[in-house]
């Protein structure tokens, strides 16, 4: 199992809001699928996948304020189909 | 602490593309030579989109701002000396991103008695020595007016001279407290009058941010002033509040209402106009000048 952390989405924000999972708990994803969206002050941002896996629980909800580096969700990593 | 959420839910054509590691080559690399970019300085949409495409837009002269613009996510702090290293700096990063088209813009250095022009010619030159065959296009502020600045830094050799007016002359006084319509028109008039004393192929652009509560109407006007400088390429993008504490969005256009001001700008008679919700005045400019030069 892996945890899954918010990146620094934008470089001078600290904290954005995550808007919505576009990938739910049980599900596989692959590279490059948007797996969440975040809002920052200018945009959302929809954040793909670097590696195929299957998301095993999420840690935050909908509408939560999030930290850059802080914990999303629970992960498990999967052979990279091509 | 809550991030405060802004007043305008964004819309669906904010939308972009995040992916992990795409930026990290040039964010790398920027931070090994001590530059910095407007991209990043700025929380600029696009980053994540031109640091993949390996480019960026240098912003020389620090990262501090010595103008407190409200609609600007650049830092207003007192500006850091000048570095004698940067331009050879930029020269590096240029030539290791395998740059042919160069961008290059600075905070406002109105605390420095040249306001940067040095610097400006100094880059310049460091990039032409480099490889002579770079095009570059330098975004500049102001200068406050001073004639002989904008002399210098065309003297030194660049392609496209951009100079973003921002927005209509109306909200001027709201939106660019410490600047002058009239100040930024008539640089772009010289900038005009200088090209064509050389001879000079060079191209004027100029950037405009919609959304502030400007009119068609005043639109309408500020492409006809534009038109009477000789500017050939125009930006129209969609303001987007850097924090809270920056002056709100009044509107977000569609991509319809970005193409209706498109056809509007190019009506009024100006060469060629970029427009979009994303579109930032260095975005793809490398795209923008072919297109221009090739027709």
């Amino acid at each position: 199992m892996k945890t899954l952390r918010l990146p620094p989405i934008a470089p001078e924000m600290k904290e954005v809001i995550l808007v919505a999972w576009l990938c739910e708990e049980g599900e596989v994803f692959h590279r490059g699928e948007v797996i969440y969206e975040v809002e920052t002050h200018k945009s959302v941002c929809q954040v793909e996948a670097d590696q195929d896996g299957k998301l095993l629980r999420q840690l935050v909800e909908e509408g939560d304020c999030v930290q850059v580096g802080s914990e999303l969700a629970e992960i498990e990593s999967l052979p990279h189909e091509a | 602490m809550k991030l405060e959420r802004p007043s305008l839910p964004k819309p669906e054509w904010l939308k972009v593309s995040f992916r992990l590691g795409a930026n990290q080559e040039v964010a790398t690399l920027m931070d090994q030579l001590g530059l910095h970019t407007v991209c990043r300085e700025a929380n600029c949409p696009n980053l994540s989109h031109c640091y993949a495409r390996k480019t960026a837009t240098f912003m020389i002269l620090g990262k501090f701002c010595s103008r407190n613009c409200p609609f600007c996510n650049v830092h207003f702090a007192r500006p850091e000396p000048v570095d004698p290293e940067e331009p050879a700096h930029v020269a590096e990063a240029a030539a290791r991103l395998h740059l042919r088209y160069v961008v290059l813009t600075s905070v406002t250095r109105d605390d420095l008695p040249d306001g940067g022009t040095g610097q400006f010619v100094a880059v310049i030159t460091a990039l032409r020595r480099k490889d002579p065959s770079l095009r570059i296009e330098v975004l500049v502020p102001d200068f406050q007016g001073e004639e002989m600045a904008l002399q210098a830094v065309l003297a030194a050799g660049s392609h496209v001279l951009n100079h973003n007016v921002e927005t209509v002359e109306e909200l001027y006084a709201r939106v660019r407290p410490a600047a002058s319509y009239s100040r930024s028109l008539t640089l772009l008039r010289r900038a005009k009058e200088y090209a064509l004393q050389q001879s000079s192929p060079l191209l004027l652009k100029m950037g405009l941010m919609l959304g502030l509560g400007e009119t068609e109407e005043q639109l309408r006007r500020l492409f006809a002033d534009l038109v009477e400088t000789g500017c050939d390429i125009l930006t129209l993008g969609q303001y987007l509040q850097p924090s809270p504490a920056h002056l709100p969005v009044e509107a977000y256009l569609s991509p319809e209402d970005f193409e209706h001001y498109r056809q509007l700008a190019l009506q009024a008679g100006l060469r060629s106009v970029v427009a979009g919700p994303l579109v930032r005045s260095s975005y793809e400019a490398d795209q923008v000048f072919s297109q221009v030069v090739e027709g």
